[in-house]
C-alpha cells in the first residue's frame, strides 16, 4: 500500500463508510436479528468485511446483540434517531391528547401524517387495544397518490390538484374535489381486507394542510356514520385552532430541501 | 447497554481494533472513518438536533476538516441536511426509516431481558418484571439471583397494583385522575401490612412518585422472609406501564443494602426506559391500561 496514490485513503474511508449506512438500510429492511453471514450476503460484500464493519458499528452503538447465536440488531444509537426525527415535526407534541381522545372515542388506531416531499410519513399516533387492531407502523412512508392521508394532503395542498389528462388523473382530480368537497377521505380494503380508514386534515389559517389525522380499523367495528364522523372530527377542532394561532406548529423541518434531494425510502 | 459517554469511550476503543487486525490499511482507514461518521451521527439527538461543524470538532475532538466530510456523506445518505440558512445540520429525512425498525420483535420481555441480566449479575439478586393489567399487575419475566437461596420469580403472579412494591411502583406513577379513580375504590388486604386506607395508600404513591421508586412493605410477602425494591417503566407516549423489581431473601438484601446500590441499579434502570420510551406499550404485547 505504501506507493498507492495520496487519495487512496479518503475513497477507501468513503467506501467503508457507504457500506456501513448500507448495513444500516439492510438491518431496517429485514427488520430482524441477522448474522455476519446473513448480513455479508444480503450486502454482497466479503464475510471478513462486514465482520470488521459489524464490529465497529456494534461498539458505537448502532447494532447490539440480539441474542447468544451472534444475531444482531439495530442498536439504541439508530432507534433514538429514529424517534428524534419524528420529533422534528412540531405538531407531533402538540397533537398528543388529540390522538389519546380519538382513540378514547372511537376504539380504532389513530395516526398523524405529515408530507415530505412527494411522500406522506405516519410521524405520531396511538395503537387500538382491540383484539382485532390496525397496527400503528409509526415511520410508515408512502407516495401521497397511494394513500387515503396522502390524497388528502394533496387535496388541501397548496397546489393540491391534478393537473395531468390521463384517466388516472382526472380520477384523482375527481378524488380531490370530493375530498375538499366533504372535508375528508373514507376508504375501505385500501391497505389492508376488511380494514377502513377515515382521514381528514388539519388545516392552517390559509386552509393548507399541515397534517391529516387517520382512523384505521376492521370494517365491522368502524362507525362510519355521518354523525359519528362529524363528532370525531370536532374532537380535533382544538388542535386546528391551536395550530392556527400558534404557526410554528405547522413547521415542516424538510421543506427547505429540494424533493430530488430527499432520499427516504417508501416503506414500514 | 452503554451510555452516550460509553459510546464516546468506545469510539476510542473501536478505532483501535480497526487499527490492530491484519487486514490492511484501507481497511483500517476505513473502519475509522466508520466510526467517527457514526459517532457524529449519534450527536443528532431529539434534544440536540442541530449542530455546526466546529461545535461537533469541539465535542467530539475532532478537526473541522474530519467532520465536514463525514457531514457531507451522511447528507449524500439522507441522513443529516442543512439547515435553512445552510450553516447548520440537522437530522435528516432518511433518518424516519430507522422510527419503523424493531416493532415487530419489541415485546417488553425482549427489549428488557439484557437489562434485567444486567442487574441480577451485579447485584446477585432475582430479577422481575411486571406489567400492569388494569387494576393489577402481573409478573411475565424474571432472572433469578445468585446463589442456592435467591428469590423466586414469580411467573403469573397476579396481585391488585396496591399490593407489591411491583405494582406500587407502578400505581405511583400514573396519572392523578387514574390514582384518585383506584383509590375510590376498596382496596383488597392481602396481608395485615396492606395499604387500605384510601388517605393513606395516596399519601404513600405520592412519596413513591418523588422517590422514583416503590419498596416492599410486607403487603405481599412477610418482610422477615424478603425485600424488594421496584422501578416504573415508561413507554413512548410517557405513560407507566411496567416494572422492574429488584428481589432477596431479607437475611442479605434489605433496605440498606438495596439504597447502598441504588444508583448502580437506577443507571441500568435509566437505560432500559431509554429503550421502552421508543415503543408503545400496545407495540410491546403490554396494552391494558
Amino acid at each position: 500500500m505504501t506507493d498507492a496514490p495520496r487519495s487512496a485513503p479518503t475513497a477507501s474511508a468513503n467506501t467503508s463508510v457507504d457500506q456501513a449506512l448500507s448495513v444500516l438500510a439492510l438491518f431496517v429492511d429485514v427488520d430482524r436479528p441477522i448474522g455476519v453471514t446473513e448480513a455479508a450476503r444480503g450486502l454482497g460484500l466479503p464475510i471478513s468485511t462486514v465482520h470488521r464493519l459489524l464490529a465497529t458499528m456494534e461498539a458505537v452503538g448502532y447494532l447490539e446483540r440480539a441474542d447468544e447465536n451472534g444475531g444482531l440488531r439495530l442498536g439504541i444509537n439508530a432507534k433514538e434517531l429514529g424517534a428524534a426525527v419524528l420529533d422534528r415535526f412540531p405538531v407531533t407534541a402538540a397533537a398528543t391528547s388529540t390522538l389519546g381522545e380519538l382513540l378514547r372515542a372511537s376504539g380504532q388506531t389513530v395516526s398523524l401524517h405529515v408530507q415530505v416531499a412527494k411522500m406522506v410519513v405516519r410521524v405520531a399516533g396511538r395503537e387500538s387495544t382491540s383484539s382485532v387492531a390496525a397496527a400503528l407502523r409509526l415511520g410508515e412512508t408512502r407516495l401521497c397518490v397511494d394513500t387515503a392521508m396522502g390524497r388528502v394532503l394533496l387535496a388541501f395542498g397548496s397546489s393540491g390538484t391534478s393537473r395531468g389528462r390521463d384517466a388516472r388523473s382526472r380520477r384523482l382530480a375527481a378524488e380531490f374535489d370530493e375530498i375538499r368537497a366533504i372535508g375528508h377521505s373514507l376508504t375501505v380494503d385500501e391497505t389492508s381486507v376488511h380494514g377502513q380508514t377515515l382521514a381528514w386534515p388539519i388545516v392552517d389559517a390559509a386552509g393548507v394542510a399541515v397534517c391529516v389525522l387517520a382512523l384505521e380499523g376492521p370494517a365491522y367495528q368502524f362507525d362510519a356514520s355521518p354523525a359519528s364522523i362529524r363528532r370525531l372530527k370536532r374532537i380535533a377542532v382544538p388542535l386546528q385552532a391551536e395550530i392556527q394561532a400558534n404557526p410554528h406548529l405547522a413547521r415542516r423541518p424538510f421543506a427547505h430541501v429540494p424533493d430530488s434531494e430527499v432520499t427516504l425510502r417508501v416503506g414500514g | 447497554m452503554t451510555t452516550k459517554q460509553q459510546h464516546t469511550d468506545d469510539y476510542a476503543a473501536a478505532t483501535q481494533r480497526a487499527a490492530e487486525p491484519p487486514i490492511g490499511s484501507d481497511d483500517v482507514t476505513g473502519n475509522k472513518a466508520t466510526a467517527r461518521v457514526l459517532l457524529i451521527l449519534s450527536r443528532f439527538t431529539a434534544e440536540r438536533p442541530e449542530w455546526g461543524v466546529s461545535e461537533l470538532g469541539r465535542e467530539l475532538s475532532m478537526t473541522k476538516n474530519m467532520v465536514h466530510r463525514a457531514l457531507n456523506t451522511l447528507v449524500k445518505h439522507g441522513l443529516v441536511v442543512r439547515s435553512v440558512d445552510s450553516s447548520r445540520y440537522e437530522i435528516g429525512p432518511s433518518a424516519i426509516e430507522f422510527a419503523r425498525y424493531g416493532v415487530a420483535n419489541s415485546t417488553v420481555c425482549s427489549v428488557a431481558d439484557p437489562f434485567l441480566r444486567t442487574l441480577a449479575d451485579r447485584v446477585g439478586e432475582t430479577v422481575s418484571l411486571a406489567v400492569r393489567n388494569g387494576r393489577h399487575v402481573v409478573t411475565v419475566f424474571g432472572v433469578r439471583g445468585r446463589g442456592v437461596v435467591a428469590r423466586r420469580v414469580p411467573v403469573g403472579r397476579v396481585v391488585p397494583l396496591h399490593v407489591s412494591a411491583a405494582g406500587r411502583a407502578i400505581l405511583g406513577h400514573l396519572g392523578e385522575a387514574e390514582i384518585a379513580d383506584y383509590t375510590s375504590r376498596t382496596l383488597e388486604r392481602v396481608t395485615p401490612e396492606t395499604i387500605v386506607r384510601p388517605a393513606a395508600l395516596r399519601t404513600h404513591l405520592a412519596a413513591v412518585r418523588a422517590h422514583g421508586y416503590a419498596m416492599t412493605l410486607g403487603d405481599n410477602v412477610p418482610l422477615s422472609v424478603g425485600f424488594g425494591i421496584a422501578f416504573p417503566l415508561f413507554d413512548r407516549d410517557r405513560e407507566c406501564f411496567a416494572s422492574v423489581t429488584v428481589a432477596g431473601p431479607s437475611a442479605r438484601f434489605d433496605v440498606d443494602v438495596a439504597l447502598s446500590r441504588l444508583s448502580e441499579i437506577e443507571s441500568v434502570i435509566t437505560e432500559l426506559n431509554r429503550r421502552t420510551h421508543l415503543y408503545s406499550a400496545s407495540e410491546m404485547g403490554s396494552e391494558d391500561r
